[in-house]
């Protein structure tokens, strides 16, 4: 077990006794990865805000359940990736067909993607239809594979594949018009 | 190449965005952040007051040394002498040619009449002669440190018929009033804290115990019901101290185990009449006696063994080795303090009592010298039930400052199975401590 980890025990272990100094400081410590994570699948930043808010609450009542295994940072975007997913499902806001017409299959260059600030590519993410966004952010973000991402969304796997192609499409071609317009 | 989605993964992964602050305002209402704090107050409160009391009975009585040899302190205010007080006058340098020679007696009694004998050139003062006695002070050993004080005539005269020329060393000698003797002992604890996490949490944890210890005299035969009145009445208060350390593993589900080593000892104190007192004291005699009109000063010293009743006061000391072996189930009170409660067994491994004590007869005898398998007093080996229950405070993640009340009772007989008497220790007291997470 390394520093960190054994810390971040430490910290959840006096969050279980109630220390408020303990809750605020892993709630620093994380708030602001949580926001990025739920941002990535939220419309907005108000959105954003409310889910992480949730998802803390959610985390912090339920420290019982936390195994002391592996990482609580993990942990906690399981939690937070998880409740953004529930809102999505809950608006009804499915994974919408789009045309891979739509979409030239075109290269980028990862030398001048590399360049590129996480809020310029955060903003074309927003852009993104919100089911390419979504499997492009389980997927490629988070880690998932797709059998996990169609439990989680209830789609099948083939649906996940194909979508996940054309998100990825649909994002290059974002990022070079991004791109061109700068440039 | 790198994948355009792994230098989008790289970047996004890792990325932090701001939050306005009020997002915390609204999450820290709707979790259980412990706010009532009267526990801290109550812990301190209480740690202090057991502090104190652990402090302020430390040695109270002499622990480390066993004064029981020493331990007769007598005092002899008062003299009573129902035998006769003699002493023989050798005045080897006066020559007497008168064979009646007057004595005064501090020049106040003229009944006095002394007969001598020129063939033994010896002085003689007559029987029921009487003369200015003085106990000037007790020539005692050391150990025994009786003391005698001075005492003269007058006093002794109204108590006895003094005649000089009988001299009974034996004085039956009136002592103060009596005490009987006490033991005692004292016991261990625990403390935990509660973990969530699926593995126990393991921690070290030491404690010194501050008692007071309470004796159960029971009698097996009605024959002895006085002797056992007589140990109880000599009994003062018993104190105790133990001394622990713990290896122990707290479970998520609030429940602990413990087990370690400790130390016990009961100090006791005795008072009670010792019948066979001994020691020796020095008389002297001072007269005036009149040889041939002429007055002459005579000073004779007698230091003799003088035997009688005096008050003794002896400390005996009880000590004993076991391993606490406990169970027990810890609740926070709030996030700071915790409310714990043990109980288990102590397995004695080692024992020893040392010091005096009076048997049946009124004979004195010295515990430690008596064989084991033959000490009526003193059965080694005698295991005992505690309990405990304590407050904890978290000082930081690891330390943990423990305080609270500790008792424990004997579960057999700490005087040998052949003894009339059965006698069992048990004590309450406070303790402070603390517990280092592991």
């Amino acid at each position: 077990m390394n520093l960190k980890t054994k810390q971040e025990y430490d910290l959840v272990r006096a969050c279980l006794k109630g220390q408020e100094v303990a809750f605020k400081t892993l709630f620093e410590l994380f708030a602001p990865k949580m926001m990025m994570v739920c941002q990535r699948y939220a419309i907005d930043r108000h959105e954003a805000e409310d889910w992480m808010q949730e998802g803390f609450i959610k985390a912090f009542n339920n420290l019982g359940s936390f195994k002391f295994q592996g990482s609580f940072e993990g942990w906690v975007r399981k939690i937070m990736v998880n409740t953004a997913l529930k809102h999505l499902n809950k608006a009804s806001r499915r994974i919408e067909k789009v045309e891979l017409d739509h979409f030239l299959d075109v290269g980028l260059n990862s030398q001048v993607l590399s360049n590129l600030a996480v809020e310029e590519i955060l903003k074309v993410l927003e852009e993104l239809p919100e089911g390419y966004r979504t499997i492009f952010n389980l997927n490629v973000v988070e880690g998932y594979n797709h059998k996990e991402i169609s439990e989680k969304l209830g789609i099948t796997e083939s649906t996940s594949r194909s979508q996940l192609v054309k998100a990825k499409r649909a994002l290059k071609n974002k990022l070079i018009k991004l791109l061109k317009l700068a440039g | 190449m790198r994948k355009f989605e792994d230098i989008l993964r790289d970047k996004l992964y890792e990325a932090k965005s701001d939050f306005p602050d009020s997002i915390w305002d609204d999450i820290k209402n709707e979790i259980p952040i412990e706010k009532s704090k009267p526990g801290n107050a109550l812990w301190i409160g209480f740690f202090l007051f057991s502090f104190a009391f652990v402090i302020l009975t430390i040695n109270k009585y002499p622990t480390w040394k066993v004064e029981t040899p020493a331990a007769p302190s007598a005092e002899l205010n008062a003299v009573e002498y129902d035998g006769f007080i003699s002493s023989i006058h050798d005045i080897q340098n006066i020559s007497y040619n008168n064979p009646t020679v007057a004595i005064n007696v501090d020049n106040q009694s003229k009944v006095n009449i002394a007969e001598s004998s020129s063939s033994s050139n010896t002085f003689l003062p007559s029987e029921g002669a009487t003369s200015k006695v003085t106990i000037l002070k007790a020539s005692v050993p050391k150990r025994t440190m009786l003391d005698i004080p001075q005492v003269d005539q007058t006093k002794m005269r109204n108590l006895v018929d003094f005649n000089p020329l009988e001299f009974n060393a034996v004085q039956p000698l009136t002592v103060k009033k009596k005490r009987l003797p006490i033991l005692n002992s004292s016991k261990e604890e625990v403390y935990c804290e509660i973990h969530q996490g699926a593995k126990p949490e393991y921690y070290l944890g030491s404690r010194h115990i501050s008692s007071y210890a309470f004796n159960s005299l029971r009698a097996k035969s009605e024959g002895l019901n006085e002797y056992t009145k007589s140990r109880l009445r000599s009994e003062s208060k018993k104190y105790s101290f133990s001394d622990e350390i713990n290896f122990g593993a707290s479970f998520r589900n609030g429940y602990f185990a413990e087990i370690g080593v400790r130390y016990d000892q009961i100090n006791e104190k005795f008072n009670y009449k010792d019948y066979n007192a001994s020691g020796s004291a020095t008389f002297i005699n001072n007269d005036t006696i009149s040889i041939g009109g002429n007055p002459e000063a005579i000073s004779d010293t007698i230091i003799t063994d003088v035997a009688g009743v005096r008050e003794v006061v002896n400390h005996n000391k009880f000590r004993k080795i076991s391993i606490p072996v406990s169970i027990g189930y810890e609740f926070p009170l709030n996030k700071k303090v915790t409310v714990a409660g043990k109980a288990g067994l102590l397995v004695n491994v080692w024992s020893k009592y040392e010091g005096k004590m009076f048997d049946e007869s009124g004979a004195i005898a010295d515990i430690g010298e008596i064989q084991k398998s033959r000490n009526p007093f003193f059965r080694s080996l005698v295991h005992s039930a505690t309990a405990s229950v304590y407050l904890q405070y978290n000082v930081n993640n690891n330390l943990q400052l423990i305080s609270g009340l500790n008792g424990y009772k004997n579960l057999g007989s700490t005087s040998h199975e052949f003894y009339g008497v059965e006698q069992k220790y048990s004590s309450l007291g406070l303790f402070v401590g603390a517990k280092y997470l592991l």
